[in-house]
């Protein structure tokens, strides 16, 4: 940044010339006008002089002993700061090669003598005028340019022309800090980041996004991205789009977001093993009883047979009975098989009905026989295939039911509702209770990590914050409507994606009308690009 | 004759536990939730209770605290496929003996005949 010229201090100008005369002319006139002024007598001098004093103007005459003014100008222009100095070049040659010679010198302007006092005050003034704007631009970038230093996110602008050609304008040098790779190589080839550094699986979503942004949609995202190094990381792109003519700019910040994750799969992990706790009860009972079947009746058909009283009847009957409760089990070891098998973050399209009724006959004995609550399903007779990971589905629905069952420690119902609103292209899956219901104090916390109003070892207080963190990855929504000794309906919307993505990612309308009920007033509606802070305090205010 | 209140809502279990123990000598009387437990409970003279501890319309430990008042005195046998360590403790601290299911049918009798000798030998 430039210290000189400053409103507040008058501008120093150098006046170089070997006329005695003029020279005292000169700085008696300049000085009336306020200005600081130096004085040289020759062209080393005045290079020297300006390398000591480092002047906002160069006054300078071009026929002079030692070193001429075209010399001295030419090696003023390659010191510091000489490049932004304007030289006004003062003489009395006026053919077409000297005029040529100052400038390309590097003169800024030049006056011819005799001197017309009147034009050379005006024409001091306005150098400096200009050299005042260019060097509060020059501050003005340097600021900018060291803020947009100072943050470790990668900043980027880019233009989608009218023809739908995307030329990036700006690509902030933290990228190499980020990404391993010099900001100049993502500038100049914008498919780079899409085609390359994005990780393959994230690829279609990130495409998504982009296409969004090329329509005037504001967004933001979390995707994967390959390092230069071959670290992959995690990070969130968030963009904005402004209209300018016929062509769109779009701002964005991509931060690295790789520790939260990491921190939100051991939250996810903790819960996980909660939630297979509730399953493992679940699937404890559900084989053990088919089991005392098997072992008891196998048992006394074996006693019946030694003391020879075992019917050929009888023996059938009961011999159906093993047959049909050994098939039970096996029923419950394949759902359990389903759960397990699935891989985290494996997405694959599957029938959300489907994963329920799986779901249920591990849990619903439970909920039913244990608590004294009956699970009642509504689900949609068509549903189209949703690309989900099944784990993290069956995690949500296990949790949400437990949720229930608690909210109801005198019994109650649990209802289970999927529908598909085909003008929204969205899923909808609603667990809700005929429970104790929750305060407005409580429902502003629920997403809150480690927040619970369960008795200590009856919940992590993790269990929502992830079903959250699970929703918002499956480009969810979720809303909970509550009210005390109402009942609780907790809404999951899930955008409809075909697999492979549709071409041309249709319109994807948030909150449009649909077959199913909206949500009630009240409802609070968690959106999935907001942050887990701004879920508790501003996605659940009324 | 000694009479036995079963109550389970898994019917091939229900119908395995009638089998067994009138084979073993007792009269059974079967009922499929913990509410028709009560109304029998009260209704007719039983000397043991053998119960599902998940079983709908009461829950096991509700179930025995209604039965404790209907019936004071007799024996109550718990049967159940999963038990957390809390439900454990309160079904013990009311005196009574939970069975984890597949159980086999010699340990459930001795536990039966244990449990009758003790009430029989009580002065209650």
């Amino acid at each position: 940044m430039t210290e000189s010229c400053q409103p507040d201090l008058p501008a120093t100008i150098l006046v170089v010339d070997d006329d005695k005369i003029l020279q005292a002319m000169l700085v008696k006139m300049l000085k009336k006008d306020g200005y600081s002024l130096k004085i040289a007598a020759n062209g080393h001098q005045a290079v020297l002089a300006f390398e000591q004093f480092q002047p906002d103007l160069v006054l300078l005459d071009a026929v002079m002993p030692v070193m001429d003014g075209f010399e001295a100008c030419a090696r003023i222009k390659t010191l510091p700061h000489g490049a932004d100095t304007p030289v006004l070049i003062i003489t009395a040659l006026q053919d077409n090669k000297s005029v040529e010679d100052a400038f390309r010198a590097g003169a800024t302007d030049f006056i011819s003598k005799p001197i017309h006092w009147a034009v050379l005050r005006q024409r001091v003034r306005r150098l400096l005028a200009a050299k005042r704007a260019a060097d509060a631009l020059k501050a003005s970038e340097t600021l900018f340019r060291q803020v947009i230093h100072s943050i470790s996110d990668h900043i980027y602008v880019t233009e989608v022309t009218a023809g739908g050609k995307n030329i990036n304008r700006y690509v902030s040098p933290n990228t190499e800090t980020l990404l391993g790779y010099p900001p100049e190589i993502i500038e100049r080839d914008w498919t780079l980041w899409p085609s390359q550094l994005i990780h393959p699986d994230d690829r279609q979503i990130a495409a998504e996004h982009a296409r969004n942004l090329s329509r005037g949609i504001d967004g933001e995202i979390e995707y994967r991205m390959i390092r230069a190094d071959g670290e992959i990381i995690w990070v969130r792109d968030s963009g904005r789009v402004e209209t300018r003519g016929d062509s769109k700019m779009i701002y964005g910040v991509v931060g690295d977001i790789t520790e939260r994750k990491r921190s939100e799969e051991a939250l996810f992990s903790a819960q996980k093993l909660a939630d297979l706790g509730t399953l493992a009860a679940g699937v404890a009972h559900e084989i053990n009883s088919p089991l005392q079947v098997i072992t008891g009746v196998s048992q006394s058909l074996q006693r019946r047979l030694n003391e020879n009283r075992l019917e050929p009847e009888y023996l059938c009957r009961k011999l159906d009975v093993i047959h049909r409760n050994g098939w039970r089990c096996a029923e419950i070891v394949r759902s359990l098989r389903t759960y397990a098998h699935a891989s985290a973050g494996q997405m694959e399209a599957h029938n959300l009905n489907e994963i329920i009724n799986d779901t249920l006959l591990l849990t619903e004995h439970q909920l039913k026989n244990w608590s004294n609550i009956s699970v009642v399903t509504d689900l949609a007779a068509e549903l189209p295939l949703f690309v989900c990971d099944r784990n993290q589905m069956t995690q949500v629905i296990i949790n949400l039911l437990t949720n229930a069952r608690d909210a109801m420690p005198d019994g109650g119902q649990a209802t289970l509702t999927t529908r598909y609103d085909e003008s929204a292209r969205q899923l909808l899956l609603q667990v809700s209770d005929t429970g104790v219901g929750m305060t407005e104090l409580v429902k502003t916390k629920i997403f809150d990590p480690f927040f619970t109003t369960k008795e200590v070892d009856q919940g992590t207080g993790l269990g929502l914050s992830i079903i959250a963190g699970i929703v918002r990855a499956h480009s969810g929504t979720i809303a909970v409507d509550s009210r005390p000794g109402r009942g609780t309906t907790v809404t999951l919307r899930f955008k409809h994606r075909e697999q492979p993505a549709p071409a041309g990612a249709a319109a994807i309308a948030a909150g449009g009308e649909g077959r199913f009920d909206d949500p009630p007033a009240g409802a609070a509606v968690v959106n999935t690009g907001t942050t887990q802070a701004q879920f508790s305090a501003k996605g659940l205010e009324r | 004759m000694t009479r036995i209140l079963v109550a389970d809502d898994q019917h091939d279990l229900l119908e395995f536990l009638d089998d067994e123990l009138t084979d073993a000598g007792f009269f059974v009387k079967t009922v499929d939730n913990g509410a028709d437990a009560v109304v029998f409970a009260a209704e007719e003279p039983f000397d043991l209770f053998l119960l599902d501890m998940l079983m709908p319309g009461l829950t096991g430990i509700q179930a025995i605290k209604v039965l404790r008042k209907v019936a004071p005195g007799t024996p109550v046998i718990g049967l159940t496929g999963y038990l957390g360590r809390g439900f454990m403790a309160q079904a013990a601290a009311l005196g009574v003996t939970c069975l984890s299911k597949p159980v086999e049918m010699d340990e459930l009798l001795a536990e039966i005949h244990n449990a009758l000798a003790v009430t029989s030998a009580s002065p209650v």
